[in-house]
């Protein structure tokens, strides 16, 4: 596919005018990062948010509980509005819920989890619980987590946005797992958004899922956009193409989530980190310039010479 | 769940290596100085067992079917449910070990093997079982800070190898059911911790190797 930079840098002005800084927090100096658009409503949405697998699990630890609300701080400052998380993960959105609260509710907070359990009848109950342990009454994007019992979900949150208690509705997969069902789905569900894994190594859903939620006006959450660090780890270490310099990429991390979020069916990627210092590294790569089409066929054929 | 293939072990991993090292911080924070009551007990338990009369036998074994509740109570539902969902599962499998323990030493059904005809089996039973009173040196030699070291009677691993210990001084055939819980958890233990990349990951799974080999080790009628 074919794309230009005019279309990668729109939204920058939206940017300007979110008005993002979040009630409680101070007044921030970074350039905020690049919006797109959610399709079905138009709102606009940071081009990066954060994920929380494994990073905001941290149980009752008073420490570290107090050392992701620190890292979701950084991330509203950097410009940030949307965190990802669900029922499986531990702790974690407790953790939200208690940075939320430590932060005075930031405003420009968008909430996203999921439904996750096999049962129809603990569908509702859980996102009770969800809801709950954000500490919000209102959860923006209820997403059903990796197709499970999607049908008797969607169903559900559907009901729930009617009703306001939900805004978006999604689903989510992972690890390029069942795409020919995610395509059905995306055919035949009125969704708002879908999630999948989309980075520099993986790259199938460049040739059906993400042309399919540009052609059906579906908001992209890509997950895995570091494949969980391993493509850090991986490139570390090795020369960065020539290209990077020109789009301000100053290391790996920002090389390959500027690939992520330079297809402009990508509303969101969502890296999950521990450090005030990525959150800010991750945020900041989405203020700069992003790649074109050339100079993603320049990353992915150097890291095919890596 | 779709294609189990492209599934790695990582991929069930919901906690960093921190925070599991952490929880021990804690749990040895909040329940300090318990580890001293329990490692008496512990020593407790072991020279129970060498004296190997019919009452002492029995009273070990409560004490460890009660090391057991208090690992399923305070640790997995207390502190390891916070990290992980499954401990509300592994609770309750926590729960089982202890009653079955507790109902060996209320009925009696503990003899044990001598040492002096199972020389081999009643050797590895003791060195495990004493394995697991020392497993915090143990950890500690292979790179665990003392402050987030496991205790007998407080957390599973050294609750289970103790165990193990113990059920290998066994001599019916109870001791192949007592033994399956506590061999579980060494092999959870051993995949949470190498999938963590922790130096300390093989600890549990060898004293469960030399634990099978005294268990499975063929009993004469001779008792204790
Ligand atoms: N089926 C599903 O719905 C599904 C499946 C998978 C994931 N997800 C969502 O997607 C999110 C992201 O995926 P993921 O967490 O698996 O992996 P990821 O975001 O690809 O990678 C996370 C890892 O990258 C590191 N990292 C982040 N920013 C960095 C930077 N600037 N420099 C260096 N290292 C950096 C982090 O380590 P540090 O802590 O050291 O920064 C962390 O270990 C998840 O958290 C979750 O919310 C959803």
């Amino acid at each position: 596919m074919q794309f230009s930079r005019r279309t990668i840098l729109q939204g920058t002005a939206a940017a300007t005018v979110a008005g993002l800084t979040p009630g409680g927090l101070s007044a921030k100096t970074q350039a905020l990062p690049l919006t797109r658009q959610i399709p079905s409503t138009g709102e606009v949405l940071p081009i990066v948010g954060l994920g929380s697998w494994i990073t905001f699990n941290v149980g009752n630890d008073p420490k570290l509980l107090d050392a992701s609300a620190d890292v979701i701080a950084a991330f509203f400052e950097s410009g940030g509005r949307l965190i990802d998380s669900s029922p499986m993960y531990g702790s974690s959105q407790a953790t939200i819920g208690f940075a939320l609260e430590k932060l005075g509710f930031p405003e420009s907070a968008f909430s996203a989890d999921k439904i996750w359990t096999s049962s129809k009848s603990e569908g509702p109950t859980q996102f009770t619980e969800t809801r709950n342990l954000w500490r919000l009454k209102i959860m923006d994007l209820m997403q059903v987590h990796n197709l499970l019992s999607w049908r008797a979900h969607l169903e559900m949150l559907q009901e729930k946005k009617a009703r306001k208690e939900i805004r978006y509705v999604g689903i989510t997969t992972s690890h390029g797992r069942r795409h020919g069902d995610l395509e059905e789905i995306m055919m035949s569900q009125d969704i708002d958004f879908v999630q999948l894994t989309y980075n520099v190594l993986d790259r199938e859903p460049e040739n059906r899922l993400l042309p399919l939620a540009r052609e059906r006006g579906i908001a992209v959450i890509v997950n895995r956009p570091f494949q969980r660090g391993s493509l850090i780890a991986r490139f570390s270490g090795k020369p960065l193409p020539k290209i990077a310099s020109e789009i301000g990429a100053r290391n790996w991390p920002q090389l390959l989530l500027k690939f992520v979020i330079s297809h402009p069916a990508v509303t969101c990627a969502i890296p999950a980190t521990t450090r005030i210092d990525h959150v800010k590294e991750n945020l900041e790569s989405a203020a700069g310039p992003l790649p074109d089409s050339t100079m993603r066929k320049t990353i992915i054929d150097h890291i095919a010479q890596l | 769940m779709g294609d189990w293939s492209s599934y790695s072990l990582s991929d069930f991993l919901l906690f960093s290596p921190q925070v599991y090292e952490r929880l021990f911080v804690l749990h040895n924070q909040d329940f300090w100085p318990a580890q001293l009551v329990s490692l008496g007990l512990g020593a407790a338990v072991l020279i129970l067992l060498v004296r190997g009369t019919p009452a002492s036998t029995r009273i070990a074994f409560l004490i460890l079917g009660a090391a057991w509740l208090v690992v399923g109570g305070a640790f997995f539902l207390g502190r390891y449910q916070t990290i992980n969902w499954l401990g509300s599962y592994i609770a309750p499998l926590a729960g089982i070990q202890g009653a079955l323990l507790i109902l060996l030493g209320l009925r009696g059904a503990t003899g044990l093997i001598s040492s002096t005809n199972h020389r081999v089996a009643h050797t590895i039973g003791v060195g495990v079982l004493t394995s697991g009173l020392l497993y915090p040196v143990i950890e500690v030699a292979t790179g665990t800070s003392m402050r987030g070291a496991q205790f007998f009677g407080l957390t599973p691993d050294p609750t289970a190898v103790a165990s193990l210990g113990a059920i290998a001084l066994l001599n019916g055939r109870v001791r192949l059911v007592s033994a399956l819980i506590p061999a579980m958890w060494c092999v959870v233990t051993a995949l949470t911790l190498s999938t963590l990349g922790r130096s300390d990951f093989a600890i549990a799974p060898v004293l469960l190797a030399l634990a099978i080999l005294a268990i499975a080790w063929p009993r004469t009628t001779h008792t204790s």
